[in-house]
């Protein structure tokens, strides 16, 4: 079956995203300072070599300092597995569930992922403004 | 099945066109968001739209996006099931309707998004920025033009560019948030900004009603909500 254009356009978006992602864009500040980082430390080191005369500090380049300071800066991000609540994990599951059974088409995964985003919101935003009428008791003293 | 359905809906149009639809339109666009798409279909309510909807079963369907550009052709997206349904109809959404719409409305969850990428985006062009200097000012500003370093951080920095880019046009698009991945993102956006999102009243969409000074689009409108 021919693809329209705007299935063409979301194929090559996402999967750009998907490989910008790879290359750690989804944390650009973290991923920088680690670049910008590890060349600061090579351009430092570099500066002082003459005062480390027991140091072979060839073996620091700035490249090699950069990945360093990206992988120091991200380290923790392997560790750190982002969950949501337990009904959104269960709605998801539901979806990739159905995905996998080849259940839904491309537009109903769209309506489905935007409708569990909307809810979210509208969740969010009905307990703002719960919150926001909730009356303060005031304090009385003893 | 699709086409029957894409020409049902044509007809549709072409038979509003010719009644009172038009003024309607006028009077629905500076309504609130969120009873925007209801009371579109509510407009409908003849024996066509009605068999229409009986087909799609209630809440199985979306108003994707809703197109009007500035010569007063209005462009409506539906999503199904089964695919796309695109029709267009004629009308003039006048200027004073648009302000009317771009003071009321409030900014969405892919707008804020961007937002908060294009701050991240100056952020890194600093950082980036700070790093270059430094290696300048150390050893020499001629250096630095042939060096690895420049080229990462250079090349880093036009990485989060063209991400900034991509989710700009995939938000205007309507096509943010297909995939898992892009769900997550605006959800874990949401409740890390939980609290700033103050609006109790339900008109904050995941898509902007508005994306430029000639078009007017919304998105994400009426998910499941017509019964």
């Amino acid at each position: 079956m021919a693809r329209t254009r705007e299935e063409i356009n979301d194929l090559a978006t996402g999967w750009m995203r998907g490989a910008l992602r790879f290359l750690m864009v989804q944390h650009p500040i973290r991923t920088s300072v680690g670049l910008s980082g590890g060349i600061l430390v090579a351009t430092i080191i570099d500066a002082f070599k003459s005062f480390l005369p027991g140091i072979n500090v060839a073996a620091f380049t700035d490249l090699r300092l950069a990945i360093v300071g990206v992988f120091l800066s991200n380290v923790s991000l392997l560790f750190k597995i982002e969950r949501f609540p337990e009904n959104l994990e269960q709605e998801f599951a539901a979806v990739h569930r159905a995905i996998r059974e080849g259940k839904l088409s491309s537009a109903h995964r769209k309506m489905l992922y935007l409708k569990i985003a909307q809810t979210e919101l509208d969740r969010v935003a009905l307990s703002n403004s719960e919150r926001e009428r909730k009356p303060v008791r005031p304090r009385t003293g003893t | 099945m699709l086409a029957s359905l894409r020409s049902s809906f044509t007809s549709l149009f072409a038979r509003a066109r010719k009644t009172r639809v038009q003024e309607e339109f006028h009077a629905l666009v500076d309504t609130t968001n969120t009873t925007f798409s209801n009371r579109l279909f509510n407009s409908f309510t003849d024996p066509e739209t009605a068999e229409y909807l009986g087909v799609l079963n209630a809440g199985d369907y979306m108003i994707e996006k809703i197109t009007t550009t500035s010569t007063g052709k209005t462009t409506i997206t539906i999503l199904t099931k089964k695919g796309r349904i695109i029709s267009s109809i004629d009308t003039k959404i006048t200027q004073v309707a648009l302000q009317e719409l771009r003071q009321t409305r409030r900014q969405s969850i892919s707008a804020l998004m961007i937002n908060e990428r294009k701050s991240k985006l100056v952020i890194v062009s600093i950082v980036s920025a700070i790093a270059l200097i430094g290696e300048g000012v150390v050893d020499g500003f001629s250096t630095i033009i042939t060096s690895w370093s420049t080229l990462l951080v250079i090349g880093f920095a036009a990485l989060v560019f063209l991400d900034n880019l991509l989710l700009r046009f995939r938000a205007q698009r309507g096509i943010f948030g297909n995939t898992e991945h892009e769900a997550r993102e605006i959800i874990a956006f949401i409740l890390r900004n939980a609290d700033s999102l103050d609006d109790g009243d339900g008109t904050r969409r995941i898509f902007d009603p508005e994306q430029s000074e000639e078009s007017l689009i919304m998105e994400g409108y009426g998910v499941g909500a017509h019964a």
